[in-house]
C-alpha cells in the first residue's frame, strides 16, 4: 500500500488516498470509497527520482503519487518497467552514447549523405530552371564585374572550334562558350549551371597557347558534366539552413561564415572531380595534359600577385569566386593520371 | 428557499457561465442515467432536483432572485486581502535530467527523419510541466503525439510553400504574406487552445475561449495602429495580447482576469526609451560641442544598440510579466510574481556565455535555470485551500497553430 492522492476530475478538491496492486487491477481507496480499475485501463507515468508520478483513468481521475521509488518497485513487482526511451533517458551512458550518435549522425550526412542527394537531385532539375538560374547570375554579373569582352570574333569561333573537336559530336556536355572582360576578376573561367561556360579575357592574355584555354575549358565542362552549379546550390541551401537554426540566434555573421567553411571542403572536392574529367579528355589530345597544369601553375602566380597587390581584400570578390586552393594537391592528382 | 443551492446540486460555481450549467446539468444527467443500473441507484427526487437546478440558473431573472436568497457570493474585499497566503510555485527539475532527455530524443528525432520529434514534444513537455508544483501537486500535459506530428506536417508544408513564395519574388510573396494575414489570428487562436487544453492541474484541464474575432483585433489590428505610429502605441498591442491570452483562459470553470491597465503598460515602456532618448541627446550635444572625440558617436551607436538588445528586451520581459501576474485574478484567487531584472539579466548573460563555451550543448541547463527561477517568483495567493475549482466543458483541440507558432518563432509563452 503506497499513500498517494486522488483527485476526482470534476474538483480539484485533494482526497488522501491509499494506493496498491492486485492481480493486475489498480486499488484506490479514500474517503470517497474504494475504485478498482484494471491496470490495462489506466494511464501510467512513472516520473523520475524526485517528480511525481501519477496514474489516469479514463474519466479524468488521478492519483498523485509522491513516493515515485516504491510505486516502480511496485510496478516492476507486477512486471511493469519503463518503457525504452523513459529507461535511456535516465541513465547518462545511454545520453552519451545518444549524443555521439546524433554527431556521428549529422557528421554523416554533412560528409555523405547531402552530397549523395544533391548528386541525385541535381540532374533531375530541369533545363528550364537551371537556365533561368544562369541568366539571372549572368546578369548580376554583367551589370557589375563584368564588362564587354575585347576578344575578336574570329578568335571566340577558333576556341569554340578548338573545345568542340576535344571529344566526338554529342559527347560533350551541352555548353556555350561566352567571353567577358573581368578586370577585377583576374585571368578566370566559370561554367554556370545552365550550361554557360565564361572565358576571361584577362584568360587568354595569361595563356601562352589555346591548347591552354582549351584546357582550362575542359575543366568547366567537367563541372558542368557532374551537375556541380546545381549540387552546389542545394548543399549550401541546406548548410546554411541548418547552420542558420543552429547559430541564428548568436549571430547572423557567424553562422554565413560557419557556412562558408563547411560548404568550401564541398567545393575542394568539385574541382579534383572536374580536374578528372578534364584530365580524360585532355590525354586524348596531341598536347596531353601539360597545358591544364601549366595554366594551374600560372593561375595561381598570378592570383598570388593580385592578392599581394591589394591586401585587405581578403574578403573580396577576388578570394570568394576563385576558390580553387591547393594548387599543388591538383597537379599531383594530373600528373598520377598520366601514368 | 432550498436547503441547497442550485449551484451545489449542479457542482458548480457562483459565477459559472450559462455554458458551464448546461455541461454540468448534462454531466449530472448522464451520471444519474449511469447509475440508474447500479447497485444503489439514487433516489428519485434526484432528478427533480437537478432539473429544478438546471432551470433556475438557465433563466437569467430567476438565478438572480437564486442568488440574492443565498449568502452574498464573496465575503468583503478587504476581509478577504488580509487572510490570502502565498501558495509558493516551485520548479524541481534538474539540467542534468533534462540534458538526458534532450539528447536521448534529439537522437531519436535525426535517425527517425524527424518523425519521432512529435513524441519528443511531449516527452519535453511533460518534462517541463510535471516538474513544475504548487502546493505539493504538479502540472501535467496531454498533448497527442499525433495531433502533433499532424500539426507539424502542415506547418511545414506552408513554411515551404511561404520560402518558395519568398524565391519566386517579392509580388509572390507580398501575395502569400497578405493571404496568411487573416489565418494568423486562427493558429493564433488554436495554439492557445492546444497548450491550454493539454495541460491541467490536480486532474482538471485548463481551457482557452478566446475567438477569431479577438485575436484579429488583438494582433492584427493593434499590431497595425503599433506599425503606423511608430510605436507609440506599442504598450497598447503588447497590452492587448496579454489580456487577449489571460482573460480568455479558464482552470476547469474558473475564469482568469487580468486588469493591469494601459497606464501601467506605458509607465515600464517610457523608463527605457526616456533613457536611450537622453543618451543620444547627450551625445549630440557632446558632438554636437565638439568636446567629444569623434570616434564616440560610433561606438556610443554600437554599445547602444547592444545595450537595447541585451538589456532592454529582458527589463521589458520582467516587468510586464510582474504587472500581469500581478493583476491577475482567478476567482477569488489572485498571483504574485516578483522576477527581479538584475538576477534575470544576470541568469540569461551566464546562459549566454556557457552555451558559447559549450557549443549549444549548456542549452537544457540554460531551460531549467530559467524555470527554476521563473517558477521561483511565482506564488498563487489565497485565503482558502485549492479544493474548490471544478470542471468546465471539455472541448478538442488540434495542434497546428501550435505547431506553426513554434517553427515560425511566435513567442506565445505566457
Amino acid at each position: 500500500m503506497i499513500a498517494a492522492d486522488y483527485f476526482d476530475g470534476r474538483s480539484s478538491r485533494r482526497h488522501p488516498a491509499t494506493l496498491g496492486l492486485r492481480d493486475g487491477t489498480v486499488v484506490v481507496e479514500g474517503d470517497f470509497g474504494r475504485r478498482s480499475t484494471a491496470l490495462g485501463a489506466v494511464e501510467i507515468c512513472t516520473g523520475a527520482d524526485q517528480t511525481l508520478s501519477t496514474i489516469r483513468f479514463a474519466d479524468g481521475a488521478m492519483c498523485e503519487i509522491r513516493d515515485s521509488a516504491a510505486w516502480a518497485a511496485e510496478l516492476a513487482g507486477a512486471g511493469i518497467g519503463a518503457d525504452a526511451v523513459a529507461h535511456a533517458e535516465r541513465r547518462w551512458h545511454w545520453a552519451l552514447a545518444a549524443l555521439a550518435g546524433a554527431v556521428l549522425i549529422i557528421a554523416a550526412s554533412y560528409a555523405y549523405a547531402l552530397p549523395w542527394i544533391a548528386g541525385l537531385l541535381a540532374p533531375a532539375i530541369p533545363q528550364a530552371v537551371t537556365q533561368s538560374i544562369s541568366d539571372t547570375v549572368l546578369k548580376g554579373l554583367d551589370g557589375g564585374l563584368l564588362a564587354p569582352s575585347k576578344t575578336s570574333p574570329q578568335r571566340q569561333q577558333e576556341i569554340a572550334a578548338k573545345v568542340a573537336a576535344l571529344a566526338g559530336p554529342g559527347q560533350l556536355p551541352p555548353h556555350r562558350l561566352l567571353f567577358r572582360a573581368g578586370p577585377t576578376l583576374g585571368p578566370n573561367a566559370f561554367a554556370l549551371p545552365g550550361g554557360d561556360v565564361v572565358v576571361l579575357d584577362e584568360l587568354l592574355a595569361l595563356a601562352t597557347r589555346d591548347e591552354e584555354v582549351v584546357a582550362v575549358v575542359a575543366h568547366e565542362l567537367g563541372h558542368l558534366r557532374h551537375h556541380h552549379g546545381m549540387r552546389q546550390l542545394l548543399q549550401s541551401a541546406v548548410v546554411s539552413f541548418v547552420v542558420g537554426v543552429y547559430l541564428g540566434d548568436v549571430s547572423t555573421v557567424v553562422a554565413g561564415l560557419t557556412a562558408l567553411l563547411l560548404e568550401s571542403r564541398y567545393s575542394r572536392e568539385f574541382e579534383l572531380e572536374a580536374d578528372a574529367y578534364a584530365g580524360r579528355l585532355l590525354l586524348a589530345t596531341p598536347a596531353s595534359i601539360e597545358p591544364l597544369i601549366d595554366t594551374l601553375l600560372r593561375l595561381e602566380q598570378a592570383h598570388a600577385k593580385r592578392r599581394a597587390a591589394d591586401r585587405g581584400g581578403l574578403f573580396g570578390a577576388t578570394d570568394l569566386l576563385s576558390s580553387h586552393p591547393d594548387t599543388a594537391g591538383r597537379v599531383n592528382a594530373l600528373r598520377a593520371m598520366k601514368r | 428557499m432550498n436547503a441547497t443551492s442550485c449551484y451545489e446540486t449542479l457542482g458548480v460555481v457562483r459565477d459559472a457561465t450559462p455554458e458551464a450549467i448546461t455541461a454540468a446539468y448534462q454531466r449530472c444527467l448522464g451520471e444519474l442515467r449511469a447509475s440508474l443500473n447500479g447497485p444503489n441507484p439514487p433516489p428519485p427526487e434526484r432528478l427533480d432536483a437537478l432539473r429544478a437546478a438546471y432551470q433556475t440558473l438557465g433563466n437569467p431573472a430567476a438565478r438572480q432572485a437564486h442568488d440574492a436568497a443565498l449568502s452574498p457570493p464573496t465575503p468583503a474585499v478587504s476581509a478577504d486581502e488580509g487572510e490570502r497566503r502565498p501558495y509558493p510555485f516551485a520548479f524541481t527539475g534538474e539540467g542534468g535530467e533534462y540534458f538526458r532527455i534532450w539528447i536521448v530524443n534529439l537522437f531519436l528525432s535525426l535517425i527517425t527523419f524527424g518523425i519521432y520529434s512529435a513524441w519528443a514534444k511531449v516527452r519535453r513537455e511533460t518534462f517541463f510541466h510535471r516538474n513544475l508544483t504548487l502546493d505539493n501537486s504538479a502540472f501535467s500535459y496531454h498533448g497527442n503525439p499525433i495531433a502533433i506530428l499532424k500539426g507539424r506536417a502542415i506547418a511545414v508544408v506552408l513554411l515551404i510553400a511561404l520560402s518558395a513564395a519568398q524565391n519566386a519574388g517579392p509580388f509572390a510573396y507580398g501575395i502569400a504574406v497578405l493571404a496568411l494575414l487573416p489565418v494568423v489570428p486562427w493558429l493564433i487562436v488554436r495554439a492557445f487552445r492546444f497548450r491550454a487544453h493539454n495541460t491541467s492541474y490536480r486532474g482538471l484541464r485548463f481551457s482557452f475561449h478566446g475567438t477569431y474575432r479577438q485575436a484579429l483585433t488583438a494582433f492584427v489590428g493593434y499590431g497595425l495602429l503599433a506599425a503606423i505610429s511608430f510605436g507609440l502605441l506599442f504598450p497598447l498591442f503588447y497590452r492587448q495580447q496579454r489580456t487577449f491570452v489571460l482573460d480568455n483562459l479558464r482552470y476547469g470553470s474558473a475564469q482568469f482576469h487580468c486588469t493591469a491597465s494601459n497606464g501601467q503598460f506605458y509607465g515600464i515602456f517610457l523608463k527605457p526609451i526616456g533613457l536611450a532618448l537622453a543618451g543620444m541627446f547627450a551625445i549630440g550635444f557632446l558632438t554636437a560641442a565638439g568636446g567629444a572625440p569623434k570616434l564616440l558617436l560610433p561606438l556610443a551607436f554600437g554599445v547602444g544598440t547592444m545595450a537595447l538588445m541585451l538589456f532592454l528586451l529582458p527589463y521589458i520581459r520582467v516587468r510586464t510579466t510582474n504587472l500581469v501576474w500581478n493583476h491577475v485574478s482567478l476567482e477569488r484567487m489572485g498571483f504574485s510574481s516578483k522576477l527581479a531584472v538584475l538576477p534575470y539579466f544576470g541568469l540569461l548573460a551566464g546562459n549566454m556565455v556557457l552555451l558559447l563555451l559549450t557549443l549549444g550543448l549548456y542549452w537544457p541547463w540554460a531551460r531549467v535555470r530559467l524555470a527554476r527561477y521563473r517558477a521561483s517568483c511565482m506564488s498563487l495567493l489565497s485565503a482558502e485551500a485549492l479544493d474548490s475549482f471544478v470542471a468546465g466543458e471539455s472541448a478538442n483541440a488540434a495542434a497546428v497553430g501550435d505547431e506553426v507558432s513554434e517553427l515560425m518563432d511566435i513567442d506565445i509563452a505566457l
